[in-house]
């Protein structure tokens, strides 16, 4: 595993056009370009549950080779794949919903980070962020993830754009609070220093 | 106090979150998938979400079409009306009646001296035809329940919003306001009206009388509507009335009927009675004999906030409406709460 890098720019026009006529090489290319993101997010999302996560992966792709014909080229490929996305992860919550009767899923059914790896920050993060209600999560990740701005999250998700802002800012507050112990340590003691000195 | 990290120190933590690599076998899943039959659900297409006041506006106007709709589809007209009969033989359209049946738009229903039947009308009230009667069930818009009594006698119970029963005589179009009356025609057309509950209006041409429960009112063919009094009204102060009505009265006249209204120490229901009278005379009586009916009517009821000797004397219209409301409020005004109000003047609005 590693960190997220930043945004990479949109496939060339010739591969969507491919993607658009069911070229093998071309659906190849999409895939690699997207798996590992649309695969994270989806197992964030479904708090490290990885085979649930393979499943909407694969349904998401399913999804848009099928329905790559009907993509728009003025639209962004991303935009449109996340759309799909935050269908699939909510989907997939909804039918487990169904299943359990109530409740949200019981927490991080494999952690998504390795259990050597518990403890460390990464992993105090990413469980962080499985706390966070279903909505607040699916904001944050298709934030961080993929770097998408606050409009293309909003088509993600079918919300205005303030409704994505005051989404991150609700979950921003959460991990604050919930994230305090990671505060870096110089700044505590600066701080801490700070106040004994008042 | 609790401690927080920073919001930039938040974001720098989101940014590290792990990406997983997705397993190699998920390609020959796919590909396997794509090769079955679709299951899946068509996509929708990628559009901006709706706005939420756009949302709201759709529910607001969606609620008021349903209310109004579901209002007439509860108030609307029949075309027939079932006849019930109460005493005697009543006649539909030439045939003898001896059990209920049906009353059929352009049919007459005509009762002898000792026949009486029950009108039901829609589902919105009754209407009791007298003896010596003749009513036709008349032709009406979608809400409208509309007969003609040529001559005779009906006594109507109505409980539904106002203006959806209509009564038509030789003399007057009676519109009921929500309410129970007894409407008798004699055989030169002249209607009397007797309101038990509620209001009925009386309007013939631009002429209009606002007959409220505990009044009677008279017409006579081509004539204006009368002007409402209490049904103890002693026959000079009658005939009084009616010469103002037809601006053909005096200063003696109109003490008569002062006279013979309820004084400053009835009971305020009875006060607001005979202001109701008084009311009517204001435009009625020569200007110079306003400024008595003023002063009497004010001794009686004084007027609300807002309404001005001069307002009054001047006949401003809202001035006059507000006074008649404070007097006796109809159906879309006494409602106290302002959605009701509005909801209520909607209808009449809606119906009109």
């Amino acid at each position: 595993m590693g960190t997220i890098p930043v945004a990479e720019s949109e496939l060339d026009a010739e591969t969507i056009e491919g993607c658009r006529r069911g070229d093998p090489r071309a659906q190849r290319a999409v895939f690699e370009r997207y798996r590992d993101r649309v695969f994270s997010i989806a197992l964030h999302f479904l708090k490290g549950d990885h085979a649930a996560a393979q499943d909407v992966t694969q349904e998401v792709f399913v999804k848009v080779f099928r329905a790559a014909a009907q993509f728009r080229q003025d639209a962004r490929l991303s935009t449109w794949l996340y759309r799909i996305v935050a269908n699939a992860c909510l989907d997939e919550l909804r039918r487990r919903r169904r299943v359990l009767l109530f409740g949200d899923m019981s927490p991080a059914i494999h952690p998504v980070v390795p259990a050597g790896e518990s403890g460390e920050p990464d992993a105090d993060v990413a469980r962080a962020v499985s706390r966070l209600s279903p909505r607040l999560r699916m904001a944050v990740l298709l934030r961080y993830f993929d770097d998408l701005s606050y409009d293309e999250i909003a088509h993600a998700l079918g919300v205005t754009p303030g409704t994505v802002a005051s989404r991150l800012s609700r979950a921003h507050a959460i991990l604050a609070r919930d994230l305090a112990h990671l505060r870096p340590t110089g700044r505590n003691s600066q701080e801490g220093g700070h106040d004994a000195a008042s | 106090m609790t401690q927080r990290l920073d919001p930039s120190d938040v974001e720098r933590l989101l940014r590290r979150l792990p990406v997983a690599r997705a397993p190699e076998s998920l390609w020959e899943r796919i590909q396997l998938a794509l090769q079955s039959p679709a299951r899946t659900r068509p996509l929708p297409p990628l559009r901006r979400p709706v706005p939420r006041w756009l949302t709201a506006a759709a529910v607001v106007v969606g609620v008021v079409a349903g209310t109004l709709g579901g209002l007439f589809r509860v108030y609307r007209a029949p075309s027939t009306w079932t006849v019930l009969p109460t005493a005697g033989t009543p006649i539909i359209a030439g045939a003898a009646l001896t059990k209920p049946d049906k009353l059929a738009r352009g049919e007459w229903l005509v009762t002898d001296a000792f026949s009486r039947a029950e009108l039901s009308v829609g589902r919105i009230g009754t209407a009791d035809v007298g003896p010596n009667s003749r009513v036709l069930l008349d032709r009406g818009g979608l809400t409208q329940h509309r007969l003609t009594l040529m001559h005779g006698r009906l006594q109507v119970i109505i409980s539904a919003p106002p203006r959806l029963f209509f009564v038509r005589t030789p003399s007057v179009l009676a519109t009921d306001l929500g309410c129970a009356y007894t409407l008798v025609v004699d055989s030169a057309g002249a209607s009397r009206i007797h309101v038990t509950a509620g209001w009925v209006e009386l309007r013939e041409g631009d002429a209009i009388s606002l007959v409220p429960a505990g009044l009677v009112a008279e017409v006579a063919v081509g004539e204006p509507p009368g002007t409402p009094y209490p049904p103890e009204f002693p026959d000079h102060a009658r005939a009084a009335l009616r010469r103002l009505d037809l601006r053909l009265g005096g200063a003696a006249d109109l003490e008569l009927v002062i006279t013979a209204l309820h004084g400053p120490t009835a009971f305020i229901t009875l006060r607001r009675q005979s202001g109701i009278t008084l009311w009517h005379l204001l435009p009625r009586v020569p200007p110079e004999l306003r400024e008595r009916v003023y002063q009497r009517l004010a001794q009686l009821s004084a007027p609300p906030a807002g309404v001005t000797r001069e307002g009054i004397l001047a006949l401003r219209r809202p001035m006059l409406e507000r006074w008649r409301r404070d007097l006796s409020p109809m159906w879309s005004e006494e409602a106290r709460l302002w959605w009701t109000r509005a909801v209520r003047q909607l209808w009449e609005w809606t119906i009109n």
